[in-house]
């Protein structure tokens, strides 16, 4: 699966893309986009439009989102550190985990024990919007398995990244590209 | 013959005698405020003697940087074989363990302070607390001064099951070959997930042809630490001996705690 984020104007750049993901702004057509604001997410581009707002879900759907076979769950703030819930979701065989931080300060520990925390317990890719004062950063992490760590990147303005997926479209190649052209983990 | 000069050599190196002091602590702790993690440099000891005056050395020092508590890594009773396993018989083998167990019983005796040391024995691992009045406290949940802790068996708590009540995580661990840079420690994320304390001892230096490294660490949720990096004291290098020490306040973590709305989100895990 390769999944944009960043500004959409940006996504251009980039070739094909099965998902966008971006914070307050107006998707492309013809796309499936994630808008990420502080008060929540939306689903674009498909016949269903979903949402989550940032409160304690009512049930365990609230935060799953589904199309093209694709499922992803949508965690926000401390949902990410929940260990229970983390299970919970690996045990449910989901593509990615999508999570929201907004930060006072920008702390990379406070990414890491988000995003990289919720990435080892539940062996998803985890992908996080962050937001501090008027900025937006993405970052990307994985499993940390061999040599890798699991930190493929940190707070980055824009980013294409691929990896495979469980349910819906199936990539052999798990290169990923970011905002400085470099092909692969840095 | 050899098998008679194995056995001489056995029984002279782990000689005993006028080793262990006299001087008796009798400390009930009543909180546990202040903890100690030793980062130890492995190598191989001769004799008894030597072993015990390193554990005491780091037992004192821990104590001068005002612990009630010392945790040791896995894997010292590495440094006490005398003989190569397959030379020693399966009397010898328990005879190690026993005198092990020894050296720490009496250095917490002696200096009145908290030890946990951990051991693989038969393929399982062991987990000791021995107290100032030379008690032993085995099990994964161990309760010291009025708080719980959890002995995690893995580098990461992850497939583990632990009571919520539970406040301290210990991680006495062996260090890890040095492919890897920028290892992430599994016992800090432990911390910012379950909202712990966390105290990972490392066994470092040169283990026969590995090179094992790591750092030591005390760890903290990240909103309890000055800097927000969830670190309360680590160690300064990855291959040296080292003590740290650290305050834990469990006021403050239970407070920390009831922040959290776990229980909104109980229903979505039924």
């Amino acid at each position: 699966m390769r999944v944009f984020m960043g500004p959409c104007v940006v996504a251009q750049e980039f070739g094909d893309f099965e998902v966008g993901i971006t914070f307050e702004d107006l998707p492309l057509k013809g796309g499936k986009w994630f808008i990420f604001s502080r008060k929540g997410v939306s689903l674009h581009g498909y016949d269903q439009m979903k949402k989550r707002d940032w409160s304690v879900p009512s049930s365990l759907s609230d935060l799953l989102f589904e199309f093209s076979g694709i499922r992803i769950a949508l965690l926000y703030g401390k949902e990410l550190r929940m260990k229970k819930l983390l299970r919970k979701l690996a045990e449910l065989k989901l593509d990615a985990i999508v999570g929201y931080l907004n930060m006072e300060h920008y702390n990379s520990h406070l990414l890491v024990a988000n995003g990289w925390g919720a990435a080892q317990v539940s062996g998803l890719p985890t992908l996080l919007v962050s937001t501090l004062n008027d900025g937006v950063g993405y970052s990307f992490f994985t499993k940390a398995y061999g040599l890798k760590n699991g930190i493929n990147f940190l707070y980055e303005l824009y980013s294409l990244v691929e990896f495979p997926c469980n349910n819906g479209i199936n990539d052999k190649n798990k290169s990923k590209w970011n905002n400085n052209g470099i092909k692969g983990d840095r | 013959m050899k098998k008679f000069l194995l056995s001489f050599l056995f029984h002279r190196r782990m000689k005993l005698k006028g080793l262990f002091k006299k001087k008796r602590h009798q400390i009930q702790l009543t909180k546990l405020s202040r903890v100690a993690a030793a980062q130890i440099d492995f190598r191989v000891f001769k004799n008894v003697k030597d072993f015990y005056n390193q554990v005491l050395n780091i037992a004192k020092k821990a104590k001068e940087g005002g612990a009630e508590f010392v945790c040791f890594p896995q894997g010292m009773d590495l440094e006490l074989r005398p003989l190569p396993m397959k030379d020693m018989n399966v009397a010898q083998r328990e005879r190690i363990f026993e005198v092990y167990s020894s050296v720490f019983k009496d250095v917490a005796w002696q200096e009145g302070i908290y030890i946990a040391e951990s051991k693989i024995k038969q393929g399982k691992i062991e987990s000791t607390v021995w107290t100032p009045s030379g008690r032993k406290l085995n099990g994964n949940v161990i309760e010291i001064g009025g708080k719980k802790m959890h002995f995690s068996e893995f580098d990461s708590d992850f497939g583990e099951e632990v009571e919520d009540d539970v406040h301290l995580y210990v991680f006495p661990r062996f260090g890890y070959a040095p492919k890897k840079s920028g290892e992430i420690s599994k016992a800090w994320l432990a911390s910012q997930q379950n909202y712990v304390f966390s105290i990972e001892s490392r066994l470092v230096g040169r283990y026969f042809n590995t090179k094992l490294n790591g750092k030591t660490g005390i760890y903290a949720p990240l909103e309890m630490t000055k800097f927000q990096d969830g670190v309360l004291a680590i160690s300064n290098t990855m291959d040296k001996e080292e003590v740290i020490v650290a305050d834990l306040d469990f006021e403050s973590l239970e407070r920390l705690i009831s922040f959290n709305e776990y229980e909104a989100y109980d229903r979505l895990l039924l």
